[in-house]
């Protein structure tokens, strides 16, 4: 249901609109009509502000160096570090440092490798010898290559081999034309303890900035408050940017939205202020804000259709139709009791905070009552944790009784139930279409399309019917008939009354082509349900066969069993639960939107109220 | 020869299904990530645009299902046509559709209105890989 709106337009005097803006944020149910996204300088800087702190109190929430092996060096940083006010960009600061600090701690790194070889020397030593006219070339070859004999010719020096390579240094004197056979490699810059030293260092510095971000810690509460002021000051900036000015900017025009049902509270509050206004019913022309209505049941599938969009003030709320038929795709398709026994207790867990992630927060309900329904079809279906239960011994008869298994038509009867469902699903779709578009648009815009729902249902109506054999042959052929003539006059000929009746039937043919080719391709597509859920139960199944191939005789195959079915019905359960979410999302959006001519290009009603989390 | 011909387009039907539709769903994720990066809000227009490639694996595997209880030896040449056929239309029709999402993702995200559009779009391919998966029924 959508909540029936007033509009308010109001007129005031230009200095007290800021004042006026304040009192309607008090009050939390009014959407002045504003943009949603920064109109100016002004406004994109505090939002970008915001986009910031957002991700500066992510960063610090994150922070964990409880295994870091300085957490000494970190401590103590952190008991002398004093964050400053602008804790957003002090933190930027840091974190910038700390990854130069990690570029150069791995260039250290590096260095200390190719010096390792070369040993501890004192560097001071090399400078006396480059004094004295002497100079080392430095040399490294491979084991293999080293000649014994250079030893004899040169004055060389074996510094260190590993039994792959051997490092040595040969001396000569500056004046001397040196010619050696291998080419040199750099001297080293300095000793080991000089590069283990600099790398000390520098983690003593990195700790230290570790020990400033955990005491930004801190300054989290301060941030998220700081958030929310900002959120709604950028919210009353951007309504009072856009009010119109007039009589040369003394007077303000607002336009705002409030639920009807607030009529009379509002009414008194506005009274109190010094404003001009004006309340009547918002009409579709007005373009209102959609507040949705709905029982506890519907409302938990409301953010599906807000994924596509919400609906135009004068069109019909989806969600009372998605719901159900959601939960029962998502349950044809995830297709075993099992798995829905599974998500009930994980619906539940999120529900109560056992567990905390991010992605299902405000979901645990949704969770369960998905897995609720995944139970009841998964019993109907016959699969249990991929066991077949139609075929085991443990189940009572009663309970095979409701399952659906066998074949119906030469076809497997869960396949001909998905192509049922969705041959129902759009027949509804087509008369709340017809009925909506009745509603919004009058009956002489929408022969055509009763036409074709009279063609459509009726036809699938009394072919059920005569197939049942409540209804005799004679009087199934005269009802066709009686509906295909009908149809065909609201199709082809009545289709736009006052048009020349040759273009009435041409557009009607153009449409016979495309309801042809897009309800066949509609109703197979419902196949999936079926396809779906087969794949999730034969993937179960396999896993079950696994397990009993590595049991064997018992004993010690019971560790793997345990291991291999855990694992293989985990990673079962999530690939089903995304496919079950993603292809009944699908059909709705798709096959389902467009059969019952849904726009859904309205916005969402967003009040000017104090505390703003969005 | 005939069971391992009836074999072979078995096979090619599921599996060229099932590589239109990797290929197809792979451009649109494409699509979405370099979407998300501009214009995150959408997020859910992409997810299902993303998935629509995904039809025709499932097609594939629907009538490698019906399939199963078939006479390979007796009908190989017919199955080795007909099997055939199915999975090349399905893995061009998948390919492509799979094109027509991404740069219908593409677009929503600079912020034009062209879901609904790219979805009837999408489905124009999609009809032959149902003409394909009617046909295999049939037989």
């Amino acid at each position: 249901m959508i909540s029936k709106m007033t509009k308010y337009s109001f007129i005031l005097l230009s200095g007290q609109t800021d004042d006026f803006l304040s009192k309607i944020q008090e009050l939390g149910v009014m959407d002045i009509t504003r943009s949603r996204k920064p109109v100016d300088e002004n406004s994109a800087r505090t939002l970008d502000w915001i986009a910031e702190s957002r991700r500066t109190v992510e960063i610090l929430e994150k922070l964990d160096y409880s295994n870091d092996p300085n957490l000494a060096d970190i401590h103590k940083a952190y008991k002398n570090a004093i964050v400053p006010e602008d804790a957003v960009s002090f933190v930027k600061e840091q974190t910038d440092a700390l990854e130069t600090l990690r570029g150069s701690i791995t260039a250290a790194e590096n260095e200390l490798r190719l010096r390792a070889p070369w040993g501890n020397f004192d560097s001071s030593h090399l400078k006396k010898l480059a004094l004295s006219g002497y100079e080392l070339h430095y040399y490294s070859v491979p084991q293999k290559k080293f000649d014994e004999s250079w030893e004899a010719q040169y004055p060389l020096q074996v510094i260190s081999s590993d039994g792959k390579n051997v490092w040595f240094v040969v001396v000569s004197s500056k004046d001397e034309d040196f010619v050696f056979p291998i080419a040199e490699i750099p001297a080293p810059g300095g000793s080991i303890d000089e590069a283990q030293e600099y790398i000390d260092g520098l983690y003593y510095q990195m700790s230290g900035i570790k020990g400033r971000l955990l005491r930004a810690k801190d300054a989290i509460p301060a941030l998220n408050e700081e958030y929310g002021r900002r959120m709604s000051e950028l919210d009353l900036y951007l309504a009072s940017a856009a009010s119109q000015k007039a009589a040369e900017d003394m007077v303000t025009l607002l336009v705002g939205f409030a639920p009807s049902s607030e009529d009379g509270r509002l009414s008194e509050e506005l009274d109190k202020m010094d404003v001009l206004y004006i309340a009547e019913a918002a009409t579709e022309h007005d373009n209102p804000p959609i507040k949705l209505r709905n029982n506890r049941f519907v409302k938990m599938f409301e953010p599906l259709t807000g994924m596509y969009g919400m609906p135009v003030y004068s069109e019909f709320d989806p969600t009372p139709v998605l719901a159900p038929f959601f939960m029962l795709f998502f349950a044809m398709c995830m297709g075993d009791a099992g798995y829905g026994i599974i998500l009930m207790l994980f619906g539940l867990a999120v529900h109560k905070k056992w567990i905390n992630i991010g992605m299902f927060k405000g979901l645990g309900p949704l969770i369960s009552t998905l897995g609720a329904a995944t139970f009841a079809v998964g019993i109907i279906l016959g699969t249990a944790f991929g066991v077949n239960l139609y075929e085991a011994s443990w189940v009572p008869q009663g309970l095979k009784n409701i399952m659906l298994v066998g074949e119906l038509g030469g076809y497997p009867t869960q396949m001909v139930l998905a192509v049922g469902i969705g041959v129902f699903h759009i027949c509804l779709a087509m008369t709340i279409k017809a009925i909506g578009y009745t509603r919004r648009f009058g009956f002489k815009a929408n022969i055509s399309t009763w036409g074709w729902l009279l063609l459509i249902v009726g036809g699938i109506i009394i072919a059920a019917l005569s197939f049942i054999g409540i209804m005799s042959s004679e009087i199934t052929k005269w009802a066709v008939i009686a509906i295909g003539v009908i149809s065909a006059l609201g199709i082809y000929v009545f289709n736009t009354p006052g048009r020349n009746p040759l273009v009435n039937i041409g557009s009607g043919l153009w449409d016979t082509y495309n309801m042809a080719t897009g309800l066949l391709g509609d109703v197979l597509s419902y196949i999936r349900l079926y396809a779906l859920g087969l794949a999730g139960g034969m993937l179960g199944a396999a896993f079950n066969n696994l397990g009993n191939m590595v049991l064997g005789d018992g004993g010690f195959g019971w560790i793997p069993f345990v291991i291999i079915v855990i694992l293989g019905h985990t990673i079962n359960v999530a690939m089903s639960c995304l496919g079950a979410f993603v292809h009944p999302l699908r059909l709705t959006f798709v096959e389902y939107f467009k059969n019952s001519g849904y726009e859904g290009k309205g916005t969402k009603y967003n009040p000017l109220t104090l505390t703003k989390t969005e | 020869m005939n069971e391992i011909l009836g074999y072979l387009g078995f096979g090619l039907m599921l599996g060229l299904a099932g590589i239109g539709s990797a290929i197809g769903t792979t451009t649109a994720g494409n699509a979405a990530e370099g979407a998300l990066k501009k214009n995150p809000e959408k997020s859910s227009s992409y997810m299902i645009l993303s998935a629509l490639p995904a039809t025709q694996g499932l097609y594939g595997f629907v009538a490698f299902l019906m399939w199963m209880g078939k006479d390979f030896a007796a009908n190989g040449p017919l199955l080795f046509g007909v099997g055939v056929s199915v999975g090349l239309i399905c893995l061009f029709s998948a390919i492509r559709q799979g094109q027509v999402c991404a740069n219908g993702i593409v677009g929503i995200s600079q912020g034009h209105d062209v879901q609904t559009n790219t979805m009837i779009y999408a489905a124009l391919p999609e009809f032959y890989a149902i003409l394909a998966l009617v046909a295999a029924l049939m037989i």
